[in-house]
């Protein structure tokens, strides 16, 4: 816990009387990309406000680098970058005036600003789009001057709100590459994500987040192994009715899926639910047309983790 | 503080480079000052001396309001106005960009109009350093006007429609066409509220050394209303933070 650059205690957040955020903690270490993994609505994006002041916080503390960010709001504004959820950099600037205007307003010296708006530009393959204005790019495009543009002051902790969401295979490809790359030469990140895959190939650490709260926390393969018992049963029966509530608080079972004839069951305890599944097709006069019986991927461990899927 | 004015002038800067070439702020900001103020000193005789001061004061006032209304109107409806938040400065540095921005564009402006006047009628200033001063003094707070003003619409496609509702009817409330000592009594405290009512006294005063009103008084008021709709935008800014 010594090297904690961004450490959250009991982090909360109410809008009206709703709870949107329901006391986070967590340490961001030195160096690591650390994920904040969650399905819509979670309370990702709100999160990452609160630590960048775009929101008030209502309850718990966060320092960054050892600084209240509601206390000393304005150091901890000079040491992070922040790339929002949408591209939304000033849409009648070019390219290159955006990225001096935020050198200019981070206070970059004349001379360093515009050495640094070159340098990003060259690492973020934008050279040829210096002088389109920024509402003229692609989405690809725009994504990666927002990033560029958060990098002008030389941050040391980059918060990534959703980096790659909309972007096509190759775009989002492009992305992860930028975002390695800006880790390897030293720069810590958090970035918040709902695809798992981006979070387990990108992350040293993920903080799967559900309804306000965190209910995982952990290194891909530790919150891998911690559901390596995870098991998916895929099974149809026919007819193909059948009260499948009565499936869902079977036994074992974590997660239901499907309608009608074909079922997709997350379970724990394979055998207990093997056994429930065949007392529960006897007793509706049902038979089994076709069953199998696999481990469990990324998406179902996901699933399984913030206990969506059920009912 | 002086990084604060640094702030402040880096917005001001984007905000001009970004918005003055928008359509709304073209033709309310540059082409209707010009047109009206040239429509209403042909052929007027002894009208245009006392019409003239009034029309600039028209021209900073509209030039202001559109410039800090469409960069803060289009800004808060694409996102980008946040952007504001994230740097390292006092928060007040927003309000006096945004509102330095407008001043600058008001005082573009007002090199236009003073030429029209001047070319059309001939006009000089009695008071050349007070008129400068309340060119500026107007823009100001015409500026801070626009951007109270501008958080009161959400759409940018209509934001000169509803500034428009406020502006052209002030045109003939605040002593511009028509003297306010000459407007129907139930008029009069509404010319006395509004901010334009009393650059035009004073710009009328430093053109031709007298005016309907003391101008220590018209100046006061000015720089009241100019410091009031600053801190209230500021603190409008603050309360929009979710
Ligand atoms: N300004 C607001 N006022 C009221 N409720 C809000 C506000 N912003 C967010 N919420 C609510 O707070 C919850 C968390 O939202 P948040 O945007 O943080 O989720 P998220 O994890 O980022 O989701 P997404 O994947 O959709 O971006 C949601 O239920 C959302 O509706
Ligand atoms: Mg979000």
């Amino acid at each position: 816990m010594t090297n904690c650059v961004c450490e959250v205690h009991g982090l909360t957040k109410f809008y009206g009387n709703f709870k949107a955020v329901d006391s986070v903690s967590f340490c961001v270490r030195e160096g690591e990309i650390f994920g904040f993994l969650g399905p819509n609505g979670a309370g990702k994006t709100t999160t990452v406000r609160m630590l960048t002041g775009l929101t008030r916080i209502s309850g718990g503390t966060a320092r960054i680098f050892g600084y209240d960010v509601v206390r000393d709001g304005r150091k901890v504004k000079g040491l992070i970058g922040l790339v929002p959820d949408t591209s939304n950099l000033y849409s009648e600037l070019t390219c290159w005036d955006n990225l001096i205007f935020h050198g200019e307003m981070h206070g970059v010296p004349r001379r360093l600003r515009a050495e640094r708006a070159e340098e990003l530009l060259e690492l973020f393959d934008l050279r040829r789009f210096r002088n389109v204005k920024f509402r003229n790019l692609s989405k690809g495009l725009k994504r990666r001057l927002t990033i560029a543009a958060a990098l002008m002051h030389g941050p040391k902790l980059l918060f990534l709100d959703e980096p790659t969401l909309g972007l096509d295979v190759l775009s989002r490809r492009r992305v992860w590459g930028l975002i390695r790359k800006l880790n390897r030469e030293g720069l810590t990140i958090f970035l918040t994500t709902h695809n798992i895959y981006e979070a387990f190939e990108l992350c040293d650490r993920i903080a799967v987040i559900n309804k306000g709260r965190i209910v995982a926390i952990g290194t891909p393969a530790e919150l891998r192994s911690r559901f390596s018992a995870t098991r998916v049963i895929e099974v149809s029966f026919s007819p193909s009715r059948g009260p499948l509530r009565e499936l869902a608080v079977m036994d074992g079972v974590m997660g239901l899926e499907g309608s009608g004839g074909r079922v997709k069951l997350i379970v724990q305890d394979s055998l207990a639910a093997l056994e429930a599944l065949t007392n529960y097709a006897r007793r509706h006069g049902l038979s089994v047309e076709s069953i199998s019986l696999r481990g469990a991927d990324a998406e179902e461990v996901f699933l399984n983790i913030i206990g969506g899927g059920s009912g | 503080m002086r990084s604060l004015l640094m702030h402040a002038y880096y917005i001001a800067k984007k905000d001009l480079k970004e918005y003055y070439m928008k359509p709304g702020t073209i033709s309310w900001g540059l082409l209707f000052p010009v047109v009206f103020t040239a429509a209403f000193l042909i052929k007027r005789g002894v009208y245009s001396a006392w019409v003239a001061p009034g029309l600039l004061a028209l021209s900073v006032f509209f030039s202001s309001t559109s410039m800090t209304g469409s960069s803060i109107v289009f800004e808060r409806r694409f996102g980008s106005f946040e952007r504001l938040l994230l740097f390292p400065m006092r928060l007040i540095a927003v309000a006096l960009g945004k509102s330095l921005g407008g001043t600058l564009f008001g005082l573009i402006s007002s090199v236009i109009s003073m030429t029209v006047i001047y070319l059309m009628t001939g006009a000089t200033p009695t008071h050349p350093g007070l008129l400068a001063a309340t060119v500026i003094l107007t823009a100001v707070q015409a500026s801070a006007f626009g951007a109270l003003l501008a958080f009161l619409v959400r759409d940018p496609s209509n934001i000169m429609t509803t500034f428009n509702l406020v502006r052209l009817p002030m045109i003939f409330l605040s002593g511009i066409i028509v003297p306010v000592t000459q407007l129907p009594l139930v008029l009069k405290p509404v010319a006395y509220a509004l901010p334009l009512t009393y650059s035009a006294e004073l710009m009328r005063y430093a053109y031709l050394g007298q005016s309907g009103m003391p101008p220590a008084l018209s100046a006061t008021v000015i720089v009241l209303q100019a410091v009031a709709f600053l801190l209230l935008t500021d603190y409008i800014i603050r309360k929009s933070i979710p």
